[in-house]
């Protein structure tokens, strides 16, 4: 086995057998994954998504809240961490409700968020009322510590859109969303962080302007991190083709120029880590035409797989990807004692499998790479 | 994952978009698009519609569809189209079965996939299908039995194949030179219009070379250069020397947004004018898939004018309509084989 685990990383020892072929890795710590639950259970559940995530290598899940109801009561925080780890055995880091309901009006029971256990808080991909309402709210987060995570979107600008603005939607007749409702939104974020001194991680960029902004902002000293979603780094708006609505997503799959701009910024730092951006869906939520489809990708079978292809691709060493999957996530979202409970994964990066509903454990099997062979699967952990 | 090779519209056009409109042999089984359709899928789609007229130009009845039933499902209002598909089917001896969507279980919450195979199971032979969403007519044939035959009538900002055929028929009568000398100018809202993608499908794949779009930037999309367009923002430019003048409705929901300041400043920057018709070639046509807003988009004048051919446009859809039903169900008849 090559053990690609950190230098300090507790001695861990597996039962099996295993070839020089294979990777030994830290348990991978996903910065946004759906479960669905509490809400939406028709789609997933604690129990099947936190069990697809343990097949998968993924012991650590940062879930953010816009459940339904929405995680804004600090007192039902440690109930429902308890009950991913008692029904799907996962370890669940939870994003509070930066403002009361999402609807981005008023601060949410911050300090309630806090002692209840979240680790950091979030207005997901909702606005802000007023840009008063933003600064204002980050300077309450701050005044208890609280990181911020940012979905950067600008409502206004991405409004009823459905695929990258480009000629690619275009051509299908679909309401594009201009790069530009990230990176309007991302730059007065970045500002309002500059402001506040707050620390932030923006998670799911899309595009090449973002990673400039980004790396902009790390240059004068600002204390954020970012991340980007798997399936943007091997999938583009070309992807949509036909209509496909299994790669409707949002936000949207983006262009090509894009694609290149997000590897360049996860090579050389600028994104620190990568996340799977898990969105399981009952089959009848994809069964419509691309627009009225309802968005997401199942990504927590895949995600090792498109891991190792980046590595066999040249993108990242595996002890670069250990960093963007395991150790930086991990840091970011604060899980001081990782090392403690974090065991490690086996994966066999030769392992061909063809992705399908037989060999899926997500509940969702809403994936664009359906009826692909990718090569890569997780194949023990030392946490089972 | 991107093979990122489909990078030009040629490329595009036999992309696998479109590939389930046709059976083994090539034939046209849906009709969900121009796109695909090489020239002499076009030409006999043309040719086809020819044959439903008279010697003296009047068109004729068939019995083409006698036995089969078509129903129409048009989920956003219409009415032009509606009644030329189904005088069309009528044509056609078809037996048509007109549903009405808005009092349908769509509106209950059905879903658009239980909706169609509820009708299915009426034995349906053919949908001829309109939805503010694009992309559903192609949805609508990967979720049918294949003995069901899909009609695009317009879908979202995609498509509207049937009129962009119907409008290369009438260039085909109406004008003068071949369609691979012709000059084309599409002036108005480019950026909703499922018809100006259908048009400049066709145009294209019929060998037209001068193809030009003439708007506002705000009534352009993304990347229509890519196309294979010329793009105008000054129609006193765009128009000169052009064959046939094809005017786009501007809804005029839309003026007031920010997407135009005012509908007189419109006609004043964007108006098909007599004055504009003068700057194309003499007897150049004027087309417009209708309803017009006269006084936004063209003059009166002119919509009503000797060179003003959109009546004509009405009744080809008609033959036009029949010849794609019919080939569809021929081409259906033939994946069955039958």
């Amino acid at each position: 086995m090559k053990n690609y685990l950190p230098s300090d990383w507790q001695t861990v020892t597996f039962a099996n057998k295993f070839d020089d072929d294979h990777w030994v890795f830290p348990p991978i710590v996903d910065l946004c994954a759906r479960l669905r639950e509490p809400g939406h259970q028709a789609h997933g559940t604690l129990k099947s998504e936190g069990t697809a995530a343990r097949k998968n290598g993924i012991l650590h899940i940062v879930l953010p809240p816009d459940t339904d109801p929405i995680l804004q009561n600090g007192s039902l925080l440690k109930g429902l961490r308890e009950k991913a780890m008692q029904d799907g055995g996962v370890y669940l880091h939870i994003l509070g409700a930066l403002t009361d309901g999402l609807k981005g009006e008023q601060p949410a029971n911050l300090a309630g968020l806090k002692q209840g256990g979240a680790i950091a808080v979030t207005n997901a991909s909702k606005g802000f009322a007023n840009d008063t309402v933003m600064l204002r709210t980050l300077e309450y987060a701050a005044t208890f510590g609280l990181k911020v995570f940012f979905y950067p979107d600008e409502p206004s600008l991405s409004k009823g859109g459905v695929a990258h603005e480009g000629y690619i939607a275009s051509f299908h007749g679909l309401q594009g969303i201009p790069w530009l409702a990230e990176t309007v939104a991302l730059s007065k974020q970045l500002l309002m962080v500059e402001e506040t001194g707050i620390s932030a991680h923006f998670s799911q960029i899309t595009c090449r302007t973002s990673v400039e902004l980004i790396r902009w902002a790390k240059s004068r000293g600002l204390p954020i991190t970012c991340d980007v979603a798997m399936h943007q780094l091997h999938l583009t708006d070309d992807d949509i083709e036909g209509y496909d609505a299994s790669a409707y997503v949002l936000p949207p799959l983006r262009s090509n120029t894009d694609q290149k701009a997000l590897i360049a910024g996860l090579k050389d730092g600028t994104i620190d880590a990568i996340c799977s951006h898990h969105e399981p869906l009952s089959s009848s939520a994809k069964q419509a035409p691309f627009g009225e489809a309802t968005p997401g990708i199942s990504n927590f079978d895949t995600f090792v797989a498109l891991g190792v292809k980046l590595v066999k691709d040249g993108i990242l060493t595996a002890d670069e990807l250990v960093a963007k999957i395991c150790t930086n996530p991990a840091k970011i979202a604060g899980i001081d004692d990782y090392q403690t409970i974090g065991g490690a994964i086996v994966i066999d990066p030769e392992l061909s499998w063809q992705v399908g509903s037989d060999t899926m454990y997500s509940k969702g099997k809403n994936t664009p790479f359906s009826g692909q062979t990718l090569t890569g699967r997780v194949v023990a952990t030392t946490f089972e | 994952m991107s093979q990122n090779i489909l990078t030009d519209v040629d490329a595009r056009l036999n992309a696998s978009l479109v590939r389930p409109q046709l059976n083994d042999d090539g034939a046209i089984r849906h009709f969900l698009g121009v796109e695909g359709l090489n020239k002499a899928q076009l030409e006999n789609i043309i040719t086809k519609a020819m044959s439903y007229f008279d010697q003296d130009g009047k068109l004729t009845n068939t019995e083409e569809l006698a036995g089969r039933t078509v129903m129409n499902l048009f989920f956003e209002p219409s009415t032009r189209t509606r009644m030329t598909f189904e005088a069309a089917q009528k044509r056609l001896g078809a037996n048509v079965l007109n549903i009405d969507i808005a009092r349908s279980s769509t509106t209950k919450g059905e879903s658009l996939r239980d909706t169609l195979w509820n009708l299915e199971a009426m034995s349906a032979d053919m949908f001829v299908v309109r939805h503010n969403a694009s992309g559903a007519a192609h949805f609508m044939a990967t979720q049918v039995t294949p003995n069901i035959a899909i009609i695009n009538a317009g879908d979202g900002w995609h498509a509207h194949p049937t009129q962009a055929m119907l409008d290369m028929l009438t260039i085909h009568r109406e004008a003068t030179k071949p369609f691979d000398e012709l000059s084309v100018a599409i002036i108005g809202d480019i950026k909703h219009s499922r018809v100006a993608r259908s048009d400049i499908s066709a145009l294209k794949t019929l060998g037209v070379k001068d193809i030009r779009v003439i708007a506002p930037r705000t009534l352009l999309p993304k990347g229509i250069e890519r196309y294979g367009v010329s793009v105008f923002e000054n129609i006193d430019e765009g128009v000169v020397d052009c064959d046939v003048l094809i005017g786009l409705r501007i809804q005029n929901e839309r003026i007031g947004s920010p997407l135009l300041a005012s509908s007189s400043e419109y006609f004043k920057a964007y108006g098909i004018t007599d004055e504009r018709v003068t700057k194309a070639r003499p007897n150049a046509l004027v087309m417009h898939p209708g309803p017009m807003n006269r006084g936004v988009e063209i003059a009166s004048t002119v919509a009503d004018g000797p060179q003003s051919v959109i009546l004509k446009q009405v009744n080809n859809g008609i033959a036009v309509r029949m010849a794609v039903m019919a080939l569809s169900v021929a081409g259906q008849d033939a994946y069955k084989g039958l």
